[in-house]
């Protein structure tokens, strides 16, 4: 914006304040600020296998319960158990070297 | 299987579930969502190249934040195959089994949804197979409507494999199970 100085001349006003803003703080800063990085992921690590547990043994139980002379209930157990442990193995691979 | 207990001389004439073509198909949502990481990569690349400056600061931000990355990739994937999981689950717990005097028809909605339903065939009415469609025709799956006699119920299974031999079976058994009835009243 351009307003005529007193001397005639124009000028160009400043319309924003010289005043530090204050940087937005996220939920994640303040969930690493309180925690460190392995810890959170030991947190999350730990809900997601919780879930993972609940949902194996529901589903074990199922297998077992409903098709147990089945001679693909076991290898499929032990197909979901193996991948399973795979995928949890490569979440956490990163954060091996840190603990 | 514990639902039901076999009759003195009943035996199990065929056990059948629904085609595997429609397992793939149950399947194929979650194998798509387990690709969509692999986008990634080609929207940055292609970010860079339309913007080097942003290119550059989104691999600079991505490459620090890698184990955070693996881990979320990871249980993405793991969220994948266990509903992988359930769907081999709901396949293989969905099942008709044909009996010489039955069929019993179990169905696995969902964990702890499961329903069974047995019914005579001295009681069956009318048996239809209805292979209709392209992927039908092509791989021999179709549909098989039951219907028996009294309460006018209609037992349909979508997605059968070999609908016609089947129907053909409970055709069969029919037949034998008149066959016996008739013979028994005679006294023969």
């Amino acid at each position: 914006m351009i307003l005529p100085t007193a001397s005639g001349a124009s000028a160009p006003v400043t319309a924003v304040q010289a005043i530090p803003v204050n940087p937005i703080s996220s939920p994640f800063g303040t969930l690493f600020a309180t925690f460190t990085p392995v810890q959170v992921f030991g947190i999350v690590f730990f809900l997601i296998f919780v879930v993972w547990a609940i949902y194996t043994i529901v589903f074990i139980y199922h297998w077992f319960r409903y098709n147990r002379s089945s001679p693909l209930t076991i290898p499929f157990i032990t197909l979901h158990l193996m991948v399973s442990a795979f995928l949890f193995l490569m979440a956490s691979s990163g954060f091996l070297t840190a603990l | 299987m514990n639902e039901f207990e076999l009759e003195p001389g009943e035996t199990i004439g065929l056990s059948v579930r629904s085609h595997w073509i429609v397992l793939l198909s149950r399947l194929f949502p979650s194998i798509l969502l387990a690709f969509v990481p692999f986008l990634f990569p080609v929207l940055i690349s292609s970010a860079a190249r339309m913007n080097p400056q942003t290119g550059s600061a989104l691999l600079t931000g991505l490459s620090a934040a890698s184990p955070w990355l693996t881990l979320l990739l990871a249980f993405w994937w793991l969220f994948i195959w266990m509903s992988i999981v359930a769907t081999l689950t709901r396949y293989y717990l969905t099942i008709w089994i044909i009996t010489t005097t039955r069929i019993v028809d179990i169905r696995q909605y969902g964990f702890f949804s499961r329903q069974v339903s047995s019914f005579l065939l001295s009681r069956i009415q009318d048996v239809t197979s209805d292979v209709d469609g392209f992927f039908e025709t092509m791989f021999g799956f179709g549909k098989l409507n039951v219907e028996t006699a009294g309460r006018e119920e209609k037992f349909q299974m979508s997605g059968i494999q070999h609908p016609v031999e089947i129907r053909d079976l409970i055709m069969r058994e029919i037949a034998a199970l008149h066959k016996t009835e008739g013979s028994s009243e005679t006294g023969i």
